[in-house]
């Protein structure tokens, strides 16, 4: 054996001895379930809407909420001249949960401000979304290098003082496929270990979903998949127990569109049942849902018509053996607009006071929001049973 | 992390730009000092600040960042194309391009989606691949296909150092644009090719 042999052979074994001993340990996911209070139910109906987004930019997109530690509630969203336009950016304002006030809004993150912190050229920027993780704001958002929504990758910023200030914006890497065609749309889930689950999903070549497993450092760890092929994205995850999770998805199948999808895990995070259609319909778009009092009982706004984007509508289902009813109606365009998708991007929030907070896309010009607490929600169930 | 440092992200760009100038361009038929001087102008490009940011940000925003194979294979082939220094052979490269292609197959496809089955999931803190790779490279080392040998190594100890983004060790070891490149590789024969060691 020459020593240039001896030499090689020597640097490969020690090289993979080191591998393997620096190898971390599988990480379990135990999610960290939220307590589910009724506070509020009764107290007085609230029902109250407003503009948020004010007249920054003429197009604004993809809301997305966060109740922060003092109890107050974040709203994010994106906007620029148009979706995907060069000035898009992100933009944020907090509601008071004591006043009812809204702060004035404020640019969180420009193309410009992405660009030089991953040291890439960035066009254009998309969907946020947002955690709190201890003392921390983590947000989450879509950005783009070149094409179309299919090339984008995720990036991450944090917030040590509740979204006043951002840290340096970093790249999630996602795929290994040039780091393409991965975005957010749902917000993530907190587990146990300190990690988080980040609902994700792809369509480049397949449209799927999947949850990225993030570390306390930022970096994907691990990631499980949901669906596969083109039929399901943007999924909506609620954790049910400490190692089980349900997901609804929107529906972008050509054999099968129509219905709003949905799957659950197997026992596993990384163990997901095949996608069954539920009774609701689904025009190929997002939908939001949140747990009530139990962890079967939730609350679903989505789009109800197989094929248009033209209303708003909340569906609660009682436990999960129950089927879904229709118990609101937010929005539903006037016959004589013409306008094509006008409400979409429907984002729920259930704060800790019982209140809850829903986000959505208003005709690409605004975004809305709609207050309501327990006993609204008790109202319209109540109002829905006499008219069914 | 290679990012953190912004020097070695230019370079690492400006080496992916450089061998695919080597590749692409009719570096043989030119003297040597022209071909050195268009591997300075290529560096300059990418390294200077075009409209505010350096060249090498677009080719990250285009195509990521390399894999640590990709960038090693990238520097031998460049030297052993522009300055005939015979780095790795005929015979080693075809096996190694083999190689990638079967991976490739087997990564992309269903990474992408295709099945339930995601391969990159394979390449988080999994021993299984990491003994595969090992195998691999053992091969490689047994019939002195050094170079070969040298870069898997060199992928998967960067890897556990984390010097990407990525805590993936498929990054490490290819990615799609170093694929094709490979793939490309059996078009052009190199002056410092040939069979014997």
């Amino acid at each position: 054996m020459t020593i240039t042999r001896l030499g090689i052979f020597l640097t490969v074994i020690s090289g993979f001895a080191l591998a393997l001993f620096a190898l971390p340990a599988e990480r379990p996911v135990s999610f960290i379930l939220l307590h589910t209070g009724n506070a509020g139910q009764h107290s007085e109906a609230i029902l109250q809407s407003s503009f948020v987004s004010g007249e920054l930019t003429r197009e604004v997109h993809s809301a997305t909420a966060v109740e922060l530690n003092n109890g107050d509630i974040r709203v994010f969203w994106y906007g620029g001249k148009r979706e995907g336009s060069k000035d898009t950016a992100i933009f944020s304002r907090v509601f008071n949960h004591g006043t009812g006030g809204w702060s004035e809004i404020h640019e969180v993150i420009n193309r410009q401000q992405v660009n030089h912190d991953t040291r890439r050229y960035i066009r254009k920027l998309g969907n946020p979304v947002a955690v709190v993780k201890g003392d921390e704001l983590w947000l989450f958002f879509v950005s783009v290098s070149v094409g179309g929504w299919a090339g984008s990758s995720i990036n991450l910023s944090v917030s040590r003082d509740n979204g006043n200030s951002w840290g340096p914006v970093r790249r999630l890497i996602s795929s290994p496929f040039m780091n393409i065609s991965t975005l957010v749309r749902n917000a993530p889930l907190l587990t146990e270990q300190g990690d988080i689950l980040l609902p994700a999903y792809h369509e480049f070549l397949g449209k799927f979903s999947e949850l990225l497993h993030i570390d306390s450092r930022g970096t994907v760890i691990n990631k499980y998949r949901i669906s596969h092929g083109r039929e399901a994205i943007q999924p909506a995850l609620l954790a049910t127990g400490s190692d089980s999770a349900i997901a609804f998805m929107r529906n972008t199948s050509a054999s099968n569109p129509g219905k709003l999808w949905f799957s659950h895990t197997n026992g596993h995070i990384a163990d997901w049942a095949p996608l069954q259609p539920l009774s609701l319909p689904n025009p190929d778009a997002a939908a939001t849902v949140v747990q009530l009092d139990s962890p079967g009982e939730l609350l679903l706004v989505f789009n109800n018509h197989p094929s248009e984007r033209d209303d708003i509508t909340m569906a609660w289902r009682p436990s999960a053996e129950s089927d879904w009813q229709l118990i609101h109606q937010f929005e539903k365009l006037d016959k004589a607009e013409k306008i094509h998708n006008p409400f979409s991007y429907p984002f729920l929030l259930k704060t800790a006071d019982g209140n809850f907070h829903l986000f959505y896309s208003w005709k690409r010009k605004h975004i809305k929001h709609v207050w309501f607490n327990r006993a609204t929600l008790q109202k319209m169930r109540t109002s829905a049973g006499k008219d069914s | 992390m290679i990012s953190a440092y912004p020097l070695l992200s230019g370079l690492s760009a400006a080496l992916l730009c450089i061998a695919w100038a080597s590749l692409l361009l009719p570096m043989a038929r030119l003297a040597v000092a022209v071909r050195l001087l268009i591997i300075s102008g290529i560096t300059l490009l990418v390294m200077l600040p075009l409209d505010g940011n350096p060249g090498w940000y677009a080719v990250r925003g285009l195509f990521g960042d390399s894999s640590i194979s990709a960038m090693l294979f990238y520097l031998a082939f460049t030297l052993q194309q522009n300055v005939s220094w015979q780095i790795y052979r005929t015979d080693e490269l075809v096996l190694f391009r083999w190689l990638l292609a079967a991976s490739a197959l087997l990564l992309y496809p269903f990474a992408l989606g295709l099945t339930g089955f995601d391969s990159y999931s394979l390449g988080y803190a999994n021993p299984w691949l990491l003994a595969m790779v090992f195998i691999i490279t053992l091969l490689f080392w047994w019939r002195s296909y050094y170079f070969t040998a040298v870069i898997l190594t060199a992928g998967v100890l960067a890897c556990s150092l984390q010097l990407l983004e990525s805590g993936n060790l498929w990054d490490y070891l290819l990615d799609p644009v170093f694929v094709i490149f490979l793939l490309l590789t059996c078009l052009k024969s190199a002056p410092g090719e040939n069979q014997t060691r």
